[in-house]
């Protein structure tokens, strides 16, 4: 009997969490879920999030040619006398702005921005997918429904991209800082 | 009151714009069970979506003499054999959206459809079959909580016992403000279940009877319905003569 009882018990727990974790909505004070944040009952929010995790990954990547431009432009200010290596005279009119150096880096994660508003539509196209789930959200009484399970994942992922491609430009400033000539600081 | 004033409804097509719906005029009062039949092309399903605010129309649709928009809309629900729920979320996940969503979700009647059904609350949608998907569909419909409950061919799919059932599980649960517009071919087999019928041909509206009429003028529904749509008995014998008669000959 109680082994019974622990069954039930177990069942009743799972339907719980079945139900909070695919109806892809949880109330106030429920842990959040990232499925919360695409249309009910969408199964590939995890390939979403890994696509956009690699093209992410595949843009800061590229960006860390950064490094080597910065050794180049600081390596062509010094000249070499001997063994010694001197500041050139020139070397503020040579200097490359921060600016300068990172130019055309971040176009390398448009494909990963691309990728979140394409799922965007992926997300609308959804609900005529199998069936017509559209007829259900368009009849909704509350006000945006529809358009925040289509856009709130995206959205969600383009700003946490671009809070870590502020992070990263901060920290390439930090080091073009340290990597310049203290004459040629800016 | 439904009412429709003057609903026109047309499809671009590259040949031109077609008229899908002329002109509709019709009331629906609270508690009606009305049928809504019509060949195919008839404009049954525009007018539903029409009235949903599915699809854009010309015309008037009002709702207790307002127009249909977010504030009322939840006094109408949907069952369509297209289907309108996720097919990968279970019935539980169904509800607790429902829930969400209309505050009115009728939860008593849910367990007791879904019981008598014997619908498995665990299983993904997707996996029902046709005909359990179609007996959610109407579940869904009918325990949202709506006034106005529209349904589309609900039961394509489905075997002749399933449908007695749901006709009189219908009859036994609706209370009497609850209005049902039922969209289907099935004519004989709703003549005990509807009040009314209204019959659509070409878009336009070209019979609305109420049971009780049909039965003073001693009538059946599909007499009435044969009656307008002009359809001719000695049709398929003439076809018939002609194709047979004509090689003995």
């Amino acid at each position: 009997m109680k082994a019974q009882g622990r069954m039930e018990e177990k069942n009743r727990m799972e339907d719980n969490n079945e139900i909070r974790e695919r109806s892809g909505h949880v109330g106030r004070g429920k842990l959040w879920k990232p499925e919360s944040c695409f249309p009910p009952g969408y199964e590939h929010w995890e390939q979403e999030r890994n696509g956009a995790v690699f093209l992410l990954g595949a843009g800061i990547v590229l960006s860390l040619r950064f490094f080597g431009r910065l050794y180049r432009m600081v390596k062509s200010l010094y000249l070499y006398v001997g063994q010694e290596r001197v500041l050139r005279e020139d070397a503020r009119e040579m200097l490359i702005s921060f600016r300068g150096l990172t130019q055309g880096h971040w176009g390398l994660c448009v494909p990963f921005f691309l990728f979140l508003i394409i799922m965007a539509f992926w997300h609308y196209f959804y609900y005529f997918h199998r069936t017509k789930s559209i007829y259900l959200m368009r009849r909704l009484p509350a006000r945006g429904v529809l358009a925040a399970s289509c856009i709130r994942g995206p959205l969600l992922g383009m700003a946490a991209g671009a809070a870590v491609l502020g992070l990263l430009q901060l920290l390439y400033y930090e080091v073009y800082l340290l990597a310049l000539p203290k004459g040629c600081l800016p | 009151m439904l009412e429709i004033r003057s609903l026109k409804k047309y499809y671009r097509s590259p040949l031109g714009s077609v008229e899908a719906l002329s002109g509709v005029e019709l009331e629906m009062g609270q508690g009606e069970i009305i049928g809504l039949f019509g060949e195919n092309g008839a404009g049954k399903t525009t007018l539903l979506k029409s009235i949903l605010g599915l699809q854009s129309y010309e015309g008037e649709i009002l709702l207790d003499g307002e127009r249909i928009c977010r504030k009322n809309i939840s006094r109408l629900s949907f069952a369509t054999c297209e289907h309108s729920f996720f097919p990968n979320l279970t019935p539980e996940a169904h509800r607790e959206f429902y829930k969400l969503h209309f505050g009115t979700f009728r939860d008593k009647r849910y367990e007791a459809l879904m019981h008598f059904f014997e619908l498995p609350k665990r299983k993904a949608l997707k996996n029902y079959s046709a005909g359990q998907q179609n007996q959610f569909e109407v579940i869904m419909a009918l325990c949202q909580g709506a006034d106005y409950i529209l349904m589309d061919e609900p039961f394509v799919g489905n075997d002749v016992f399933n449908r007695e059932d749901f006709y009189k599980v219908l009859l036994g649960i609706l209370e009497p403000e609850e209005t049902i517009l039922l969209s289907t071919h099935l004519v004989e087999e709703v003549e005990k279940f509807v009040g009314r019928v209204v019959l659509l041909q070409k878009g336009r509206i070209v019979g609305d009877k109420t049971m009780l009429e049909l039965e003073e003028q001693n009538r059946t529904l599909i007499d009435y319905v044969k009656e307008v749509y002009g359809y001719r008995s000695d049709r398929v014998e003439r076809a018939l003569e002609e194709l047979t008669g004509g090689q003995e000959k």
